[in-house]
């Protein structure tokens, strides 16, 4: 198993991202410009901000540094995560607004998935059809 | 999901064919009939109405932890990941065969029989558990 360098954090949501960290007291803070690729969200003047949504957020460090508290920000955003220190590990849930919203308006998300050639298909480009998803694991 | 891409009829554990019927007890044809008519007539099964619950922390968490586990093979949040979600296939038998186990062997059969006296749990629209044991 590889170890990681304690200045870096590998972010896993449905990507995996490798980002540059320092590490206090078991915390990491990640470069506040990392965010908005791995996590959907940027730091912006504002708050954290997607789209045309922004939720206030402050941060608890210095906000010259230029770094963030990595699970501060998607303690705020909500997102469930764990974090294995020792690895340099931070697995985070990204899709829990999108999961819910979609278990209770029964609206799909415009899901992105790639074909057999590895071509990336969007859910839109079937909007006026009948759709059935079929997911299987060959285990 | 439909032209406007509403989620007509939620996730359900279903077969596209019947190469396992003898395995599981279940034919394809119910479904596949549902679907046809759905696509023909606009007809959908009365369990389409089904309200499927979001997962728990419990079951997130476990998702997290087998995020992991996939990524590095460690050991630990293998276990994390079971602990927290005992009956969930998507990471227990996921599991297996990433932790050199056999997701065909024993221990899938061991998990399918705690499954079913546990009710069969699932994030979907539930159905009658297939008739399956180690001695089938």
């Amino acid at each position: 198993m590889e170890k990681k360098e304690k200045s870096n954090l590998r972010v896993l949501t449905h990507n995996t991202y490798d980002m540059h960290a320092i590490w206090d007291d078991q915390r990491p803070f990640v470069k506040e410009t990392d965010i908005g690729e791995s996590l959907g969200w940027e730091l912006k003047p504002e708050g954290l901000c997607k789209d045309d949504s922004c939720i206030p957020y402050t941060p608890l460090n210095d906000p010259d540094s230029g770094y963030v508290d990595f699970l501060d920000i998607t303690n705020t955003l909500g997102f469930s995560n764990v974090l294995d220190v020792e690895l340099g590990l931070a697995a985070v849930d990204t899709f829990s607004l999108l999961r819910s919203s979609a278990l209770k308006d029964r609206k799909a998300p415009n899901i992105e998935l790639p074909d057999v050639d590895g071509q990336l298909h969007s859910l839109s480009e079937w909007s006026d059809k009948k759709k059935l998803l079929v997911a299987f694991s060959s285990w | 999901m439909d032209e406007n891409d509403t989620i007509v009829r939620p996730n359900a554990g279903e077969f596209g064919s019947d190469t396992f019927s003898e395995l599981t007890g279940i034919s394809c044809i119910d479904h596949m009939n549902q679907v046809k008519a759905w696509v023909k007539e606009g007809e959908v099964p009365e369990d389409a109405s089904h309200t499927v619950e979001d997962f728990n922390l419990d079951e997130i968490k476990a998702r997290l932890h087998f995020r992991i586990a996939a990524d590095t093979r460690s050991e630990y949040h293998f276990q994390k990941a079971e602990e927290l979600a005992p009956l969930d296939f998507t990471i227990v038998r996921a599991s297996m065969p990433l932790r050199g186990g056999n997701p065909f062997g024993e221990e899938f059969f061991d998990l399918y029989e705690r499954y079913q006296n546990a009710g069969s749990p699932y994030h979907g629209i539930p159905r009658r558990t297939a008739r399956l044991g180690k001695n089938d």
